[in-house]
């Protein structure tokens, strides 16, 4: 994400200086003393109403010599034992620990973290990495302070580091050659040899990623605003949000209005976090809950036609599907629509909500001959039989076990959406779905590390067990169960309801989309030009900045849920009727998406008078803007080279002015005035 | 390059010319003057030698040819100077009534001359290593030879070559005046071999660059004190009274 935050005038002369550069770039002396370090990402910063959390360096950026902690010895010499400290740790993922983190914290010897990939290939050698706290969310779901449920450790593995302010550097190296540099680097220069320690010159590094803004989020706004004499440049932190995308199975009608309990939400999150900045898979922690909604949409769409003309005498009105995004910074983009719901800026307000559907983390890949069970979580106050009786059906169907997590649960309701919603309305009727019954069974949850080899996807493999067709299965179940639902007061319906069957091959590809490359055929298509081979960052970014991911996302739903306008085969005219129907084109014709909608996702702190930003009250997450993140090594001379080479230029400094006023004075005498001009001989 | 480091390269480089500066330019505007006006005919001789460099393009990989063809330029600018000091004498002359030193002893002139064009080629020869290496770090992340030292000895060749072109102006000046071509073709020699020197830093051999090119200074300097008329002779320099002079370059 840093390209954002570069003001535009650095980037000008940035430009103009790497124009120089290149003009003169033949052999620089500072090639000659740095070395870059590329694919690197930071540690930045992120504030709330009261604190600030996350990385900063001082401006100028913070140098230590390199060490690699990789056994006790040596984590001990970083803390202890070396002579040389400041260090910048390099370390493997399992030594980011949170004690270790700490330990180098108090020890005051350290200057900065690189942490490097795990050693060779072997990813499986990391068994839990999560940044995240162990009870995600805390504080901004249904449970106040004074109930055990409002820390529960569903994140076991989690650390809380992403919520730690920590007072030095961190950057992840994510490459390898990169990383063989660094370790190169300290191979040959700084390892100690026999438990002693090398001399000078050694192996430093210096990490930038100064940070500008301080303290907690009202003090970086009204810093932000204080000084803006032109618009943006002064910015020092931005609020954390993007779009939340919304979308409804039939048209509605603007005068229409729902009636208490006539619609379905199926919901689901589509952003991850992590630590580090553009590097969070989120694999488990929200792909799959997106990729299995996404296929729910692409079933139902299938049905439309059937479910409308069947439902007329029904009391479900509607399907609406609801994305959100920023969850998972205090449930940014659910709080938005609960807000908008209470003041009457959305299609229907809370009390229209008959069921509400969310998919949490639902990967699973079983590998015994059994099927995969999912568990649904019900708030005590809003158990429905009926749904979870009918989601267990479904399941059957569609290979899937459904197991109804027990109302007594001393768990309570894991961290989702529909705490946000239950929390404005406590008996709304809601189920979660997850692949878990107590703690995660995502060990990576938030992390850099959850990505697809965590969840055991493997592009195109569909056999019987795999994740892909799980989330198949489960889409199918709940596909299926709101077909039923939609259909069961119709009466006098002599068609059969239509039945979905699980789609492998959609969540096969959008999988690989969202975990692999975006540049896949569906990405490609809808957005009609090649994308990055990379995927997407779950992150949701900041509200000033669109987020690639939510984007794309919006695209598919509108190919899944908008239907061809036939008559309009030409790109401009599609365009020209943008504004006025929601035409857009793409993947070669003209979709009307008037049924799907983005809402903003930015957290209702920022629109409230007078908000207390103390009261917890909705999430109060701002980014710290930065200028330049950037990681190098080089040769650190000793201090006694330095003062060496210091005094004897002010030794020759000044022999030479005494030599020089010495030699002046007898000018007259070394050099014998006579005249040699090349004039006559000037008359005295 | 640390600020230590760059603090103590700076002096090493040009301290001793600061302090020629000191005491024998700076209480003079006329030779401040000639000291800028040569110090721009060095930047000249450096635009025609990049020019030449740019045009042609076979050569410019090697760096041998850059070498020799930009000593030239530099050769010609000194002539080039000369004239133009020679052509500018009489005026000198004019505005300079109240010390005549300058016009009087032509080897002033020379030294000054030749004292801009070594400070200007200095500045380029160092102030880009200088500039270019400012941060935490020095030289020797590479492991192929290069030396924590390369910029303490950047600096020593620096000192060498400001002082190398004092003394070749005074002896190249004295050598067209007096049309005593052996002199001019010592300069060109030299001066070829010095910066030929130079090209062994590329194998990181510097000190059998510097070492060689001091030597080379101390002889250029003979060369021009002899030139210059100057005479050592101890028991006169320490008697503590001066004769009484007509003229005192030192004010």
């Amino acid at each position: 994400m840093g390209w954002k935050k570069v003001q535009y005038y650095q980037n000008v002369i940035a430009v103009l200086f790497s124009i120089c550069l290149h003009l003169s770039w033949a052999d620089r002396t500072f090639t000659k003393v740095y070395e870059p370090v590329s694919s690197t990402a930071a540690c930045f910063k992120r504030l709330n109403g009261t604190h600030e959390i996350g990385c900063t360096s001082s401006s100028r950026g913070d140098v230590g010599v390199l060490h690699l902690v990789e056994d006790e010895a040596s984590l001990q010499w970083v803390l202890k034992e070396g002579p040389h400290s400041p260090y910048i740790v390099l370390l493997y993922p399992e030594y980011f620990t949170r004690e270790h983190i700490l330990q180098f914290q108090d020890s005051g010897r350290v200057n900065g973290v690189l942490m490097l990939k795990e050693k060779g290939n072997n990813s499986t050698s990391l068994t839990s990495f999560s940044t995240e706290s162990s009870c995600p969310n805390q504080g901004f779901g249904i449970y106040n302070t004074s109930s055990s449920k409002q820390c529960q450790k569903w994140n076991a593995p989690g650390n809380h580091l992403l919520l730690e302010n920590l007072d030095f550097p961190i950057f992840f190296i994510y490459n390898d050659t990169e990383s063989q540099k660094l370790l190169n680097c300290f191979e040959t220069f700084n390892r100690p040899i026999n438990g002693s320690a090398r001399e000078w010159p050694l192996c430093a590094s210096q990490l930038r990623s100064f940070m500008l803004a301080a303290i907690n989020t009202p003090t970086c706004l009204r810093r932000s605003s204080v000084f803006s004499m032109n618009p943006g440049a002064s910015r020092v932190c931005d609020p954390l949000g993007d779009q939340n995308i919304v979308a409804s199975l039939f048209p509605k009608n603007a005068s229409e209005t729902y009636e208490n309990n006539s619609v379905i939400v199926i919901a689901a999150r589509m952003d991850g976090a992590s630590l580090f900045d553009d590097i969070n898979p989120s694999a488990d922690s929200s792909i799959s809950g997106l990729v299995s909604l996404l296929s729910i949409m692409k079933h139902l769409g299938n049905v439309r036609e059937e479910l409308r003309n069947g439902q007329t005498q029904s009391a479900l009105k509607n399907v609406y599907f609801m994305l959100f995004n920023g969850e998972a910074f205090g449930y940014i983009g659910s709080s938005r629509i609960v807000y908008d719901m209470t003041q009457a800026n959305f299609p229907f307000n809370l009390t229209s909500i008959r069921y509400f559907i969310e998919l949490n983390q639902v990967s699973a890949s079983s590998n015994s001959n059994k099927n995969a069970t999912y568990f649904i979580h019900q708030s005590e106050l809003s158990q429905s039989k009926e749904l979870t009786d009918l989601l267990q059906k479904t399941g059957l169907d569609s290979n899937v076990n459904m197991s109804v997590v027990t109302s007594k649960n001393e768990m309570g309701l894991p961290p989702s959406s529909l705490q946000t919603f239950l929390r404005e309305k406590a008996d709304l009727t809601g189920v979660v779905i997850t692949n878990h019954e107590e703690e995660y069974r995502n060990k990576f949850y938030n992390g850099i590390f959850d990505d697809k080899e965590k969840i055991g996807f493997v592009y195109g493999d569909k056999s019987v067990f795999s994740v892909q067709q799980n989330i198949a299965g489960l889409s199918a179940a709940v596909a299926n169960s709101v077909i039923e639902l939609l259909l069961a007061s119709a009466t006098g319906s002599s068609a059969p309801p239509p039945q979905v069957s699980p789609d492998l091959g959609t969540v096969d590809e959008l999988l690989h989309c969202y975990l692999e490359s975006a540049n896949c055929s569906i990405f490609r298509e809808l957005h009609g030009q090649n994308q990055m081979t990379k995927a997407y960052a779950t992150y949701v970014g900041i509200t000033r900045a669109p987020n690639s991911m939510s984007q794309v996302t919006s695209l598919v739903v509108s190919s899944y849920l908008g239907s061809i306008v036939e008559n309009i085969t030409k790109e401009d005219e599609c365009w020209k009727l943008q504004k006025d129907k929601g035409y857009y084109w793409m993947n070669g014709s003209c979709y009307d998406t008037i049924l799907i909608n983005t809402t903003e996702a930015k957290s209702p702190a920022f629109l409230v008078d007078n908000y207390d930003w103390a009261s917890g009250k909705y999430s109060t997450w701002t980014e710290s803007v930065w200028q330049t993140l950037s990681v190098r090594i080089f040769i650190k001379p000793s201090l006694l080279h330095e003062i060496l080479t210091l005094v004897s230029g002010v030794v020759m400094l000044v022999v030479s002015f005494v030599v020089v006023a010495k030699v002046n004075e007898k000018a007259e005498l070394i050099f014998p005035t006579r005249y040699e001009g090349y004039l006559p001989v000037p008359p005295d | 390059m640390t600020v230590m480091e760059f603090f103590g390269c700076t002096f090493i480089a040009f301290g001793p010319p600061f302090a020629m500066f000191y005491y024998t330019i700076a209480h003079d505007p006329i030779r401040i003057i000639i000291l800028i006006a040569s110090a721009f005919f060095w930047l000249l001789s450096l635009l025609l030698s990049s020019i030449w460099w740019a045009i042609v393009t076979p050569l410019k990989e090697t760096l041998v040819f850059a070498v020799v063809s930009s000593v030239i330029f530099q050769e010609v600018m000194r002539f080039l100077v000369y004239l133009l000091l020679t052509k500018a004498e009489g005026g000198l002359k004019r505005v300079t009534e109240t010390n005549t030193s300058l016009v009087d002893n032509k080897h002033v002139l020379a030294y000054v001359s030749g004292l801009g064009f070594g400070i200007m080629s200095g500045a380029f020869a160092l102030i880009n290593i200088l500039a270019d290496s400012v941060g935490p770090g020095t030289v020797g992340l590479r492991r192929d030879g290069d030396s924590p030292m390369f910029f303490v000895t950047s600096a020593i060749t620096t000192l060498c070559f400001i002082l190398l072109h004092s003394c070749w102006n005074v002896t190249f000046y004295a050598g067209v005046d007096r049309r005593n071509y052996g002199l001019i073709a010592i300069v060109f020699v030299s001066h070829l071999v010095a910066s030929l020197l130079t090209l062994l830093n590329k194998n990181h051999l510097y000190w059998v660059s510097i070492l060689p090119n001091y030597f080379n200074l101390i002889l250029s300097a003979w060369f021009a004190f002899r030139v210059a008329g100057g005479r050592l002779k101890l028991e006169d320099i320490r008697r503590t009274g001066l004769p009484p002079v007509t003229l005192n370059v030192a004010d």
